[in-house]
């Protein structure tokens, strides 16, 4: 029995106590942790985001919206589609200011049963597309053959399996890297293949309101402006007929989407800070007031010889445990909901929620930890102080 | 009964009282939009089953603390965190309902019940050797 | 020369002389008792013998050195290496057993050792107890403990206030008989007491009055 074990000691001694000040500590640590993660989930989402829609504008049929959002799409994963005419992209590609142009066909899965969602499927010209290529080039060297495609990592088929898409069997050959959008979802494809899914959709009497061949349509077209001419090319975009379109600014999504984080990311902060203020204050009250029962322990150990810096010491000492173990399950805790519920997280804040990698979630933790242990250390500084302070004399005088 | 029995009992007894109701209710698993069952519907009755199992092992191991009981209660937890998805399959989807929140659920509270019953269990245990040894 | 050498020592808090110019010298291996009325300076006394606190005039040898001039830091060395306390109120760690509150006080002087602190509490005749907390002790056990974690270090002195003030008259006998055996075999004990039979049982007694020494009775029958 040495000296440095009192701190332990005296804390299993007395769980209800030591329980208690952990539940304050594990308030600490849940609310920065879990609070940190989803805001840099969020700040993450955001980027892939920004790198998905890497087009200066998205053009989209006017009768679009009445359909589905094509926001929607992007972000949250709703199904939908909406066609017009693939002479529009060559009409685009014509206009002055374009720098580069690619068109995306849009088409949704059924149900297949009642396990499953519809996907929405996404084609795309490898030779002209500029957003999803440099992405599936992260997983795919190959090019996409017919009737193979590359899942969103949210799909739950994996590679190599088949996806029965209108009665069409499509061969996964890649699994995307998680973007924390509602692109995660989808399912990737060349033109060909789409044209094919929808011809089949179209001999299953699937109602998709295309006039004509459905090889020659289209759904969005991507377009990058060359620098200093998006803000003209928009407006004669908008001017054009036959169909009429949508034109959707990439940046106008972003910042709807940045404001939106901005606005989650501040109550969180401000749950933060209120959860930290009232437990530190707490805390401190806590220490306090278990320190002045603790007088009498202190002059004894005075009294057989400690020095007022050991005294202090094992105030500080039991502090610190509290702190670490309260931390380290206040993290657990943290992991043990943000883990599993990170789809549930993401589809109630309808915002791109992209979870850092393990690396990164272990700076964090440990970052937590710091601060929590500095915050336990500083609530219990003015009773270490109070106490290796102790009147030897007076206390030691004091009725039982 | 000891503070710290009551204690825990209550923690393990509402945790399982939570995943029961949860399974019938906030975190059920699909179903279909004519409300017959799907092939995660199975998940539903077992999840019930062990949530009600461990509530029940939980007040019993309150009244009388027994190192079997609180044994099973945390076999329950760990049963139940793997329930969903490894012992009964449950929708490939992860956009589906039992995927985004009975399997996450159930894992969860699972996970949460088997650590707790087993730190109850190993304080019944040291408390009994020390009786003993006593 | 004496192991405690007392001289001219005056406390004053404010307006209160709680010691007035009291000189008294204690040889090694004596057993003096220190009686007095509440607030006659008894306490006072102790707590400078103790070093824990410092008068605010003369001078206190022990052992060679005048520690009223002592810092703090110095105060608590010596009382660590020269003196065993006893108190009235045991003051023991309560969440540690009786033989982990011996080998705290071991820790403070040299090291730890579980089989010598066994043996302290083997001689205060509370081996079994040994593993027990105070909360499982009865008063006497208590300060039966407290007795052994004084004598631990071999000290000096033994400074011992009020020792049997909560005990019952068969716990009293235990520790007057303890003390006599440190006494044989050398130990100078110094005893604040206001009870007759514990002063009776010490081989010299020192009456304080409001802060003054009065009188200094030889106990013609120590040792009987």
């Amino acid at each position: 029995m040495t000296p440095h074990k009192l701190p332990l000691r005296n804390l299993l001694r007395r769980p209800g106590r030591t329980a208690a000040l952990t539940v304050l500590v594990v308030f600490l640590a849940l609310s920065l942790f879990a609070g940190s993660v989803i805001v840099m989930s969020l700040n993450s989402g955001l980027g892939s985001l920004e790198n998905r829609l890497g087009a200066d504008l998205i053009v989209v049929p006017a009768t679009a919206r009445g359909k589905v959002d094509p926001e929607k799409i992007w972000l949250q994963g709703t199904t939908g589609y909406y066609y017009m005419s693939a002479s529009k992209l060559e009409e685009i590609r014509g206009m002055q200011g374009v720098a580069q142009a690619s068109a995306q066909v849009y088409l949704a899965s059924l149900r297949a049963d009642c396990c499953s969602m519809p996907i929405q499927v996404i084609g795309f010209d490898p030779e002209t597309d500029f957003t999803i290529r440099p992405w599936i080039g992260e997983r795919l060297k190959a090019d996409l053959g017919p009737l193979e495609v590359v899942v969103g990592s949210r799909v739950s088929a994996g590679v190599n399996e088949t996806i029965r898409i209108y009665g069409e069997s499509c061969l996964v050959i890649a699994r995307l890297a998680p973007t924390g959008t509602g692109l995660d979802t989808a399912v990737y494809c060349t033109m060909d293949t789409m044209a094919a899914l929808l011809q089949a959709a179209r001999d299953l009497n699937h109602e998709l309101k295309i006039d004509g061949d459905p090889a020659r349509v289209v759904s969005a077209i991507y377009v990058k402006a060359v620098p200093g001419e998006a803000d003209r090319l928009e407006t004669a975009i908008r001017q054009t007929r036959n169909p009429k379109v949508t034109v959707i600014r990439a940046r106008t999504v972003t910042s709807d989407v940045e404001r939106s984080l901005g606005g989650v990311a501040h109550t969180i902060t401000v749950l933060i800070v209120c959860v930290w203020i009232l437990a530190l204050i707490l805390l401190t009250a806590a220490f306090l007031l278990l320190g002045g029962e603790r007088r009498r322990e202190f002059a004894a150990l005075r009294a057989l010889g400690m020095s007022r810096g050991g005294l202090a010491g094992i105030a500080l000492k039991e502090a610190l445990l509290v702190s670490l173990f309260g931390g380290l399950i206040g993290i657990g805790l943290a992991l043990l909901f943000l883990l599993p519920f990170s789809g549930l997280i993401e589809s109630a804040l309808g915002l791109p929620f992209l979870q850092p990698g393990w690396q990164t979630m272990l700076i964090l933790a440990a970052g937590t930890l710091l601060a929590v242990c500095a915050a336990g250390s500083m609530a219990s500084v003015f009773s270490a102080r109070r106490l290796s302070r102790v009147d030897i004399s007076t206390i030691m005088r004091e009725g039982a | 009964m000891k503070k710290r029995d009551i204690a825990f009992g209550l923690i393990v007894g509402i945790l399982g009282l939570v995943l029961a109701v949860g399974a019938q209710t906030f975190a059920r698993p699909c179903v279909h939009a004519d409300g017959s069952a799907a092939v995660c519907a199975t998940v539903k009755t077992w999840l019930t089953v062990e949530g009600g199992l461990i509530a029940v092992l939980s007040g019993l191991s309150m009244i009388r603390p027994n190192a079997v009981t609180q044994g099973i209660a945390a076999a329950g937890g760990l049963l139940a965190a793997l329930t969903p998805g490894l012992l009964i399959p449950i929708c490939k989807s992860d956009m589906m309902a039992c995927q985004r929140v009975t399997r996450p659920t159930a894992l969860v509270i699972g996970i949460l019940v088997g650590i707790v019953s087993l730190w109850w269990l190993a304080l019944t245990l040291t408390a009994k050797r020390r009786e003993a040894r006593s | 020369m004496s192991l405690l050498d007392i001289r001219h020592v005056s406390k004053i808090y404010g307006e209160l002389r709680a010691l007035d110019d009291v000189s008294l010298k204690v040889e090694q291996g004596e057993w003096v008792a220190i009686m007095g009325p509440s607030g006659s300076g008894k306490s006072t006394m102790m707590n400078i013998i103790g070093c824990m606190d410092k008068p605010t005039k003369g001078e206190v040898i022990l052992d060679g050195t005048d520690i009223a001039r002592e810092s703090s830091k110095r105060l608590t060395d010596i009382r660590r290496d020269k003196i065993g306390l006893i108190f009235q109120q045991f003051h023991m760690v309560n969440y540690l057993t009786a033989v982990e509150n011996v080998m705290v006080s071991q820790y403070y002087h040299s090291m730890p050792d579980e089989a010598e602190a066994l043996e302290a509490l083997d001689r205060v005749g509370l081996r079994e107890r040994a593993r027990h907390l105070p909360s499982q002790l009865s008063g006497g056990e208590q300060q039966r403990v407290c007795v052994a974690r004084a004598l631990i270090n071999h000290p000096e002195i033994i400074l011992a206030d009020e020792p049997t003030g909560n005990l019952d008259e068969t716990n009293e006998n235990i520790v007057l008989d303890l003390f006599r055996q440190l006494h044989n075999e050398g130990t100078t004990l110094i005893v604040v007491t206001h009870d007759p039979e514990v002063a009776d049982a010490a081989q010299r007694t020192i009456v304080l009055e409001h802060g003054r020494l009065v009188r200094e009775v030889i106990n013609e029958h120590f040792g009987e």
